[in-house]
């Protein structure tokens, strides 16, 4: 059984096809990465995958059932979570609140627990020493880890990655690929979205390329770059002909 | 307990001839009306558009125009056609410099919670003005001199000269603003402005002041609907609340930013409001609920299709 | 920490303060207007919930403890109810109410809600005033009082009792994981929602605490001053909740509160100005929201602390 399973998935905005019937499955412990041009249709999949949008044909299956009705919250309290491409931190809440608020979205967990495990986390990502600041005085690259941080404490199964490498320096680039790989190595599937081609092909064996919506490539990574009908849609079709 | 049937305003059932009169009747005393909704709609909608803040005080600024009017015209002994677009431009001074006192800084980064701050102080601005003009002219209701007194005959129907003549300048100003938004460079400038500020700034367009202009030009139809208005419903501290829930109607219908939906949404509130008086049975509760239509109909609307008939929507995440 | 046993202290002598009140001899008169001040203390605070904490702007408060009068009015007037059921039963309703506008104004913030419940508002008092068989409209109806006798000190503890009531319930509220989930909607739905928030939920039982709080005051107001009319759901009424909550300090319920008693004894002190006293709260609003967003007391305690800092360094 695979962890997540997008079977036929279409998504039109009135006239507009955001995504002409994907389909593809995900094995749990996977590390897939999304690959397209712009306006391919990438964060469209995945707020379909992760309930912010309903799709007009097709199912997403997590665990073997259709989730396509439910909620956000559902699925993240039941493992699938996501990070989003323009950080989504809670500016106003500090640090250490911000990864209380899912740490706390199960009723079960108490305070105590929740405060224990949000600052183990920070400690791993090195952000323990501004546990008590607001989450507004951090910069670009710490809200990145901070969003990390946040999907963290839910135990997740899955995590869905939005384009984290976005605007990140170097350094912190690596400490973001050894935290998404230890992610990968406790057996959490992950899907990354990212432009960044060499934190793609760093990190993941399998590459899915959608274009203008359709997914036309899904394959081993450094098989997919050369294909060229992937080449095409990124540079135009001379640029196929020619060889890249 | 069975309540004794008030009188109707209108008779019916004496034939079809007297009924389709009063319908006529109140269909076009709904277009006048719809008129005056359309200019201080239009003036929420420009100020939407531009500077994308739902104006709460836009009722005040009506009720500003018609105590201008009332001073110009009352106190000042101005005839009442230069009455109105002095009070008109009195209120485009004063819409200018509340943009660039508390509006303007949202623009400028100095406003930290910015949705709360635009809702609130506008808000705020409403209750202020309110209160000052009740604090000085008091709570009565002021008569002031029409525009032109007497009546107009049509056919069998009998229609107020005054009406007449405030909603053919209301439609006069409307289609003045409306040429300067589409003819002129300034209006341009501010149509652009409410297309994309940051790209209108990048071309050299002065967004900061087209801002203010585009306040001036809100308050400035509000001002001058109250003006025209003034004259028909008499003129009173709290007359701007019920104009501006109803312009509020009229943009949430038409679609907010879209300026002919503002104007079309008018219209059809006008006429609804007016037929509905005559097609209720009971007239006094009619009556006394006349103003919970537009209301009915905002929560409606919003709760519906909240950009209305022509507006756009925004997209979720 | 020495702030915040600080404000601990300075907390408890409040409230000693005003439950000392009475006893300290001060005038009938004003204790009158304290007790009134408690009122809008309550309904300030329950605003500030709401716009603080999860963010959503409703103009429909005032019309919200004017629904709750009207409910315990009518319910110990037409249908025979003590107080103690009428005034429960006024909560309910008005809870239900903030239930029902909470989940049809789920899709809506900011301005789109802020209309939305200023027509709401206006029906509810336009209905009230128009259904006079039932409510005498305009006129007012009377309302049977809490006590035999209207002795004044015993409706201001009454009143205090149910103020720090309603403050404590809230507080507890807010320091809870609920208050946590109202803080993430308030800053990032989407973001609150991935992360396991239910945020219809939430959003919605704020909308239907908050409302409960004001009706649930609107009906112990009614059995206080003993007549209720459609004023009290007026958007003037709004208006000055508004200036009581944000001068005071819309991000915090005891600051809100506190802006509550304060303005209404500034209203009885400005009495000679008459009209003028809410053109001032108006303007006082707008100087609050540009200059000092936190609220008067917010900056008051800003400045407090950094004098005790300069000291001590």
């Amino acid at each position: 059984m695979s962890r997540i399973a997008v079977a036929g998935v279409e998504k039109r905005f009135g006239g507009l096809v955001a995504l002409k019937d994907v389909s593809f499955t995900v094995q749990a412990g996977e590390m897939v990465g999304l690959i397209g041009p712009n306006g391919s249709g990438k964060t469209t999949l995945l707020n379909v995958m992760s309930g912010f949008y309903r799709p007009e044909l097709g199912e997403v299956h997590y665990d073997g059932r259709i989730v396509n009705d439910l909620e956000p919250h559902q699925l993240a309290l039941a493992g699938l979570t996501r990070t989003f491409q323009v950080t989504k931190i809670f500016r106003r809440l500090s640090v250490l609140d911000n990864l209380l608020v899912p740490g706390l979205t199960k009723w079960a967990t108490s305070r105590v627990t929740a405060v224990a495990e949000a600052n183990r986390i920070l400690k791993a990502l090195g952000l323990d020493h501004l546990a008590g600041e607001m989450a507004s005085t951090l910069s670009g690259g710490q809200s990145k880890l901070l969003e990390f941080g946040r999907v963290m404490m839910l135990s997740p199964k899955v995590i869905l990655l939005d384009e984290p490498f976005g605007g990140v320096h170097p350094t912190l680039k690596t400490l973001m690929h050894e935290v998404v790989r230890g992610w990968n190595g406790q057996g959490i599937t992950i899907v990354l979205i990212s432009h960044d081609m060499s934190s793609i092909f760093d990190l993941c064996k399998r590459v899915l390329v959608l274009h203008n919506g359709a997914l036309i490539a899904d394959g081993p990574a450094q098989e997919v770059r050369q294909r060229p009908r992937v080449i095409e849609a990124y540079l135009g079709t001379d640029s196929a002909r020619t060889g890249g | 307990m069975r309540r004794a049937r008030a009188p109707a305003a209108v008779s019916r059932g004496k034939g079809d001839e007297l009924g389709l009169l009063a319908f006529t009747e109140q269909l076009i005393n709904g277009l006048v009306i719809g008129s005056f909704y359309a200019l201080t709609a239009l003036g929420l909608a420009i100020i939407f558009g531009v500077l994308r803040i739902v104006n709460f005080a836009h009722g005040e600024l009506y009720m500003l125009g018609a105590f201008s009017y009332y001073v110009l015209t009352s106190v000042l002994g101005i005839p009442p056609l230069l009455g109105v677009p002095l009070a008109a431009l009195l209120l485009f001074i004063t819409g200018m410099a509340i943009e660039a006192s508390i509006i303007r800084p949202i623009y400028q980064g100095k406003i930290e919670r910015v949705d709360e701050y635009a809702i609130m102080i506008t808000f705020a601005l409403s209750i202020f003005l309110q209160n000052a003009a009740l604090a000085i002219f008091g709570p009565w209701t002021l008569r002031v001199d029409a525009v032109f007194a007497g009546w107009v005959t049509i056919g069998q129907l009998i229609i107020s000269g005054n009406r007449l003549t405030a909603a053919g300048i209301g439609v006069v100003l409307i289609v003045g603003v409306l040429y300067v938004l589409h003819r002129t460079w300034v209006g341009k400038a501010v149509r652009a402005v409410s297309q994309d500020r940051a790209t209108a700034a990048v071309v050299g367009v002065d967004v900061a002041r087209a801002g203010m202009i585009a306040f001036g030009i809100g308050a400035a139809l509000a001002g001058a609907a109250g003006a025209l208005m003034g004259p028909v419903f008499l003129v009173y501290p709290t007359m701007g609340l019920i104009p501006a829930i109803k312009a509020y109607v009229v943009i949430v219908l038409g679609g907010l930013g879209s300026l002919w939906g503002a104007i079309l949404g008018a219209l059809i509130l006008g006429v609804v409001e007016n037929l509905a008086t005559v097609l209720i049975p009971d007239t006094t509760r009619a009556l006394a609920y006349k103003d919970a239509y537009g209301l009915g109909l905002l929560i409606l609307i919003l709760l519906i299709r909240p950009q209305g008939m022509f507006g756009e929507r925004t997209r979720r995440s | 920490m020495a702030s915040e046993t600080g404000v601990r202290v300075a907390a408890a002598a409040l409230v000693l303060l005003f439950a000392l009140i009475p006893a300290l001899g001060l005038q009938e008169y004003w204790i009158y207007i304290l007790t009134i001040g408690f009122f809008y203390a309550a309904l300030a605070s329950s605003w500030s919930l709401l716009v603080g904490y999860v963010g959503r702007i409703s103009f429909a408060h005032a019309a919200m403890a004017g629904l709750g009068a009207y409910t315990s009015a009518i319910a110990s007037t037409r249908l025979g109810l003590p107080l103690y059921a009428s005034i429960p039963l006024a909560a309910l309703v008005v809870g239900c109410v903030g239930l029902f506008l909470g989940r049809i104004c789920l899709k809506l913030h900011g301005a789109y809600l802020g209309l939305t419940t200023i027509a709401f508002s206006e029906i509810f008092r336009i209905t009230v005033t128009a259904e006079h068989d039932f409510t005498r409209g305009s006129l007012g109806l009377q309302t049977p009082g809490f006590f035999a006798t209207n002795d004044r000190a015993q409706y201001y503890y009454l009143f205090f009792i149910f103020l720090l009531c309603v403050l404590g319930a809230m507080w507890l509220l807010l320091r809870s994981r609920i208050g946590l989930y109202f803080a993430a909607i308030r800053e990032d739905e989407d973001a609150a929602a991935s992360l396991g928030v239910h945020v219809v939920r939430w959003k919605v039982a704020a909308f239907a605490v908050s409302s409960m709080i004001a009706g649930l005051a609107g009906a112990f107001y009614a059995h206080f001053v003993q007549l209720v009319a459609p004023s009290m759901m007026s958007l003037q009424e709004m208006g000055l909740i508004l200036s009581m909550a944000v001068i005071g300090g819309f991000q915090n319920i005891f600051f809100a509160a506190i802006g509550g008693v304060f303005l209404e004894v500034l209203l009885e002190l400005m009495r000679e100005i008459g009209g003028w006293r809410m053109t001032i709260f108006a303007l006082a609003v707008i100087m609050v929201l540009r200059y000092a967003p936190n609220g008067l007391v917010g900056e008051l305690i800003r400045l407090g602390y950094r004098r005790a800092r300069g000291r001590v360094t």
